[in-house]
């Protein structure tokens, strides 16, 4: 699944959310970056996720498990 | 060479003279058969040089020096013969050796995945386990169904997975977990005296090593037949801290005293919750490199606490029993140690690359 960073980041409230920290954080949620592109200004993060998390095949979900970190 | 007649005689003294000397003198064969060509041969030998100068020998004389010559002729050629044979019997009783080791055969030597399975399972041995085994041709049941796999998972597909053409729910088995599912089963349905196998053991741990299929396309990575191990405990109040120290011993065993482990959240049918399991990379030490992708971590074992749906398939309360279980490829770990880049090299059994294998740990 294909995440912008900036998205991420407006979904988070509270607090900041840095690439590297995504990038770190992302693959000890269970959610292993594949792949990742500069796109004007902005980085898109491929994001493996799993069969039984359903609830992480959108934006809002994945900065949901992102902001319990 | 030219040389009178009336020399003859003495021509005849002078060759036999340098004759005998020089076959004395002979050590070898190839020698003998020089000195067969300078007195004996058809051309230009001391032989057909004496004939020659026979002919313009007077007629008085001829006839005891042609007699001559020829006795001559034969001498030569019989203790040439004689050189010969002598030398040829000295060759072969002096230079025979008995003390010399013989040349020995190329020995052989156990495959690389085989003595990693077995470093695996020694391991695990030394923790209590015991090897459990099953067929390759495994029942969709104990393949799929037994581990929590929805009749609607795309391994299931006939493109993912090798049915029995004669036989659609007979299929080469694509993980070597349905081993456990037999365990369990065995546990929970041997009876003895009102008391199942299971509750008289108290609890069970094995591993099962061995051959599974899937239809892959054969790549670097990839292969329709790899090996597996993969390892289960059965007991009651088992969590993942007895997983993650049964890991993290095993992992230190077979790859050094510092390697280090660490567990990701990953998803299996068959286990709840799962997790993926990496190891701090065994060749830089987690400094990050090409093998590790810089991350310093290498993702080897799929692990997890048992499915209640698998313990219940196999009818054993999920309220009393629990357990962990985890698996790993073989050739994957072996092409990590090796820094091996192709999967097929362990295949093909070239006898250069197996040996090149033998100085890995």
């Amino acid at each position: 699944m294909r995440v912008p960073l900036s998205v991420l980041q407006k979904e988070i409230t509270g607090r900041a959310l840095s690439l590297e920290q995504a990038r770190q954080y992302l693959p000890m949620l269970g959610f292993p970056i594949e792949s990742m592109e500069s796109l004007s200004g902005d980085t898109l993060l491929e994001i493996e996720t799993t069969a039984n998390r359903s609830d992480v095949l959108s934006i809002r979900g994945i900065a949901r498990d992102l902001a319990a970190k | 060479m030219s040389l009178r007649f009336d020399l003859l005689p003495l021509a005849i003294a002078e060759a036999h003279q340098q004759f005998e000397v020089w076959v004395s003198g002979a050590q070898d064969l190839n020698e003998i058969n020089r000195l067969k060509g300078v007195f004996t041969g058809r051309k230009a030998s001391h032989l057909t040089t004496l004939t020659e100068l026979l002919k313009q020998t007077p007629k008085e004389s001829k006839a005891d020096l042609g007699a001559l010559i020829n006795h001559l002729k034969t001498t030569w050629e019989t203790s040439l013969s004689q050189r010969l044979e002598q030398l040829t019997s000295v060759t072969s009783s002096s230079s025979m050796d008995l003390t010399l080791t013989p040349p020995m055969s190329p020995q052989g030597a156990v495959h690389p995945i085989q003595r990693l399975e077995v470093q695996i399972v020694s391991v695990f041995r030394s923790l209590g386990y015991h090897v459990e085994e099953g067929p390759e041709v495994e029942t969709e049941e104990n393949n799929f169904d037994g581990l929590n796999i929805a009749p609607t998972h795309p391994a299931r597909r006939s493109s993912d997975t090798f049915y029995l053409e004669a036989h659609p729910h007979l299929l080469l088995r694509t993980h070597t977990s349905p081993v456990q599912v037999r365990v369990l089963k065995r546990l929970s349905q041997e009876h003895s005296q009102g008391v199942s196998l299971l509750e008289s053991l108290g609890g069970i741990r094995f591993l099962s090593p061995g051959r599974v299929y899937r239809k892959d396309e054969i790549d670097p990575t990839h292969s329709p037949m790899f090996h597996q191990v993969e390892g289960m405990l059965i007991g009651k109040n088992i969590g993942l801290h007895h997983l993650k120290g049964t890991l993290s011993y095993a992992m230190k065993a077979l790859l050094g005293a510092e390697t280090d482990i660490r567990f990701r959240p990953g998803y299996f049918p068959f286990v709840e919750p799962g997790c993926e399991v990496d190891v701090k990379c065994p060749l830089c030490k987690g400094q990050g490199c090409r093998v590790c992708k810089s991350s310093g971590w290498i993702e080897i074992l799929g692990a997890g606490l048992v499915h209640p749906q698998v313990l219940s398939h196999a009818g054993i309360d999920p309220a009393i029993w629990s357990g962990f279980a985890f698996g790993m490829g073989i050739e994957r770990i072996a092409m990590i140690i090796s820094e091996c880049p192709d999967l097929r090299l362990f295949f093909e059994n070239d006898v250069r690359f197996l040996q090149s294998m033998r100085e890995v740990r």
